[in-house]
């Protein structure tokens, strides 16, 4: 027979912080975790435009372009699973730990990455130019 | 049955071990005394499911009993489940009912004739197609798989 | 079928099998839609109460509010990303579907899972079992009107999700499990540190679990409350829980899948077969999870954590695990291509489906609420 068995808990959290986050005014920041899968990041400066991604991606959203230099994500669609991250052979893409926020527009129902600005061509590589002879100091 | 296998004849027991699962296939016309025979030897119905193959299709009953199995049990193996399986053709299937034998048969006949249009004949609970409501009825009849990519 | 009922959806319902009562017309007669939706109900499930007064006679249940149809998505995903549908098929127990998909394909294929990664995968799926559980604790107390025990469930279960995120960055949908192993590994210093961490919200669950069980008022509520007989169980084909309580012992994990042949454990089981026994059980289940984490973590070997696969699934299995609700089978048929040619999928809810049938004839209109949730109602498993 007992009836009153939560007092002990109810005592115990009238006298504590609470349990609960006030979200959105303030996220999970310092607590989320390193592995936590937010969305996907790309440093398009190294991507190659090889679509192993987008092969990969197992609900589509990942849209390569090759001709037009553009990496395309809808964020709608993609679940975190990783998939994308782990095959990379140039390792640019990587797992933020952080939500996509909420949005309130569809852009044509996609979510769409601004395209990067295109890759500047590199620059030919200058031909090595002979060091100076060396003078020596004095005489 | 044993909680840990490790302390018998000291032989560390297998890691991600593979079940001994046997299948026999039988023709429709003995399926229900097969049934009951199942019924009577105490075995429990699993799940029931049809798989379409590219010229007919296939019914599986899945039964299992607990630590027994239809293949002589040696230290290896493990307590295996036994399919008695039925082949129908791709038009117009049809099935008894083996509701007589197990009452919850009903939900996985159900599920068949709604999805793969198999019509199974005296159903403990017959929701007439209407187990799932999909917009295309039988949607898992496809003429060819639609490999994606 | 004698009297005639108002319908819905459009179905007519033959009863076979109903009781004789329902033959003869009864004046006081009425039904009543119970769901899709309900404040007590996790997930969409119909049934049509029929009540003489307040007392129920009989429930037919309609399904398929959510399905979705996967198991013809092996159409359209190879083997391999597969897994990634598998993890989605519910999202209570969704850790569980896709080791068991792993291990189906990996028993087809023939794959040498490594050590380490097949004792992270118990750890994970008893850290899985916990949550589910306090999930259903909570729910449980809601139905029967008990909020703040609610809460508190949900409190130290958000402690544990936390913790499946710091492993392996997914809360409930972990994604961490593929056909040759797993895809993240944990350093032993971390999982010794989430081992303590479990232990300590082990005393928190112990003061939960007094609640649960000794309290005047919960157990108003659960005793005597939908009994459902041994002989019954097994007739019914029932499945976790719901068999163990009522006084089967039969556990999946006794059958040593993955690292279960490791851990001293045996089933756990009640033998009055009413709602406080189902609840009973879940709870004792918590703190044997907590046992098995323990003892995983101390036997885990070092070593890689996944192997390449290669090559195509031929041939068929049946991938049996245990998930919180009860036993599950992924079956899995290949022909020798990319494409699986069956993915099947019987989720423990699916079995008890019918067992929730027969216990709700005979109980008052104030339970169903109760009965419905001591099933452990996982219903976007059930359709897929």
């Amino acid at each position: 027979m007992s009836v009153l068995g939560m007092s002990r808990t109810i005592m115990r959290n009238l006298f504590s912080p609470p349990s609960t986050r006030l979200y959105p005014t303030r996220l999970k920041e310092p607590h989320r975790t390193e592995r936590s899968r937010g969305r996907i990041g790309i440093d398009i400066e190294i991507c190659i435009f090889c679509s192993a991604c987008a092969k990969r991606c197992p609900t589509d959203a990942i849209i390569v372009s090759k001709p037009d230099k553009e990496w395309n994500i809808d964020r709608l669609r993609c679940c975190t699973c990783n998939a994308c991250v782990e095959v990379c052979p140039k390792k640019c893409l990587s797992m933020e730990n952080r939500y996509t926020p909420p949005t309130v527009t569809k852009d044509k129902d996609i979510f769409r990455q601004p395209p990067k600005p295109p890759k500047e061509p590199e620059a030919p590589a200058q031909p090595e130019t002979p060091a100076p002879p060396e003078t020596s100091a004095g005489a | 049955m044993s909680d840990s296998a490790a302390t018998e004849g000291g032989i560390p027991p297998a890691l991600n071990p593979r079940e001994r699962q046997a299948v026999e296939e039988i023709p429709v016309s003995t399926l229900l005394e097969r049934v009951q025979k199942m019924r009577s030897e105490g075995w429990r119905l699993v799940h029931a499911a049809c798989t379409r193959l590219v010229a007919d299709q296939e019914v599986s009953y899945c039964f299992d009993r607990d630590g027994q199995s239809l293949v002589s049990p040696d230290a290896a193996s493990l307590h295996g489940m036994h399919t008695l399986r039925v082949r129908l053709p791709m038009n117009d299937p049809e099935l008894p009912s083996i509701s007589p034998f197990y009452w919850p048969a009903f939900l996985y006949e159900n599920e068949m004739h709604d999805l793969f249009g198999i019509t199974v004949k005296g159903m403990a609970l017959d929701f007439h197609g209407h187990l799932y409501t999909t917009m295309v009825p039988t949607p898992y009849v496809t003429k060819e798989p639609d490999h994606g990519d | 079928m004698g009297t005639s009922r108002p319908d819905p959806t459009g179905a007519a319902v033959t009863g076979g099998h109903a009781p004789d009562a329902a033959l003869r017309p009864a004046p006081t007669r009425t039904v009543i839609p119970f769901g899709p939706q309900h404040p007590v109900l996790p997930e969409p499930i119909h049934l049509d109460l029929v009540l003489e007064d307040e007392k129920v006679v009989e429930a037919i249940p309609k399904i398929g509010y959510v399905h979705r149809g996967f198991e013809k998505l092996v159409e359209k995903m190879d083997f391999n990303e597969l897994v990634y549908v598998s993890d989605r098929i519910c999202g209570i127990c969704a850790f569980i579907h896709s080791m068991a998909y792993c291990q189906g394909v990996e028993a087809l294929m023939s794959v040498e899972v490594p050590p380490r990664a097949v004792f992270l995968r118990t750890i994970w799926s008893e850290l899985a079992r916990l949550q589910s559980h306090l999930l259903w604790l909570g729910l449980m107390a809601d139905a029967f009107g008990f909020e703040s025990l609610f809460m508190q469930s949900f409190r130290i279960r958000e402690k544990i999700v936390d913790m499946l995120e710091e492993m392996t960055g997914g809360r409930i949908i972990l994604g961490v499990c593929r056909v040759g192993g797993v895809r993240r590994d944990v350093a032993d210093d971390a999982l010794a540190d989430i081992v303590r961490r479990v232990k300590d919200l082990g005393g928190e669950m112990r003061r939960l679990a007094e609640v649960f069980l000794h309290d005047d008022s919960v157990r108003h509520r659960l005793d005597g409350i939908g009994v459902l007989s041994r002989e019954q169980a097994a007739e019914l084909g029932c499945v976790g829980p719901m068999m163990r309580a009522s006084g089967i012992s039969r556990d999946t994990r006794t059958l040593g899948y993955a690292a279960y042949g490791y851990v001293d454990f045996a089933p756990v089981v009640e033998t009055s077969g009413d709602s406080y026994a189902r609840c009973s059980v879940r709870i004792r289940e918590l703190f044997q999870s907590i046992d098995i984490i323990a003892q995983a973590a101390s036997k885990i070997p070092g070593g890689e954590v996944g192997v390449k696969v290669s090559g195509y699934p031929d041939g068929e299995y049946h991938s049996r695990c245990e998930q919180p609700r009860g036993e599950v089978i992924h079956y899995v048929k290949g022909d020798g291509t990319r494409y699986l040619q069956r993915y099947r999928v019987r989720t423990p809810t699916f079995a008890n489906v019918p067992a929730l049938v027969k216990i709700l004839q005979g109980c008052e209109l104030a339970d169903v609420p109760v009965l419905v949730l001591t099933i452990d109602p996982c219903i976007s498993c059930t359709e897929r």
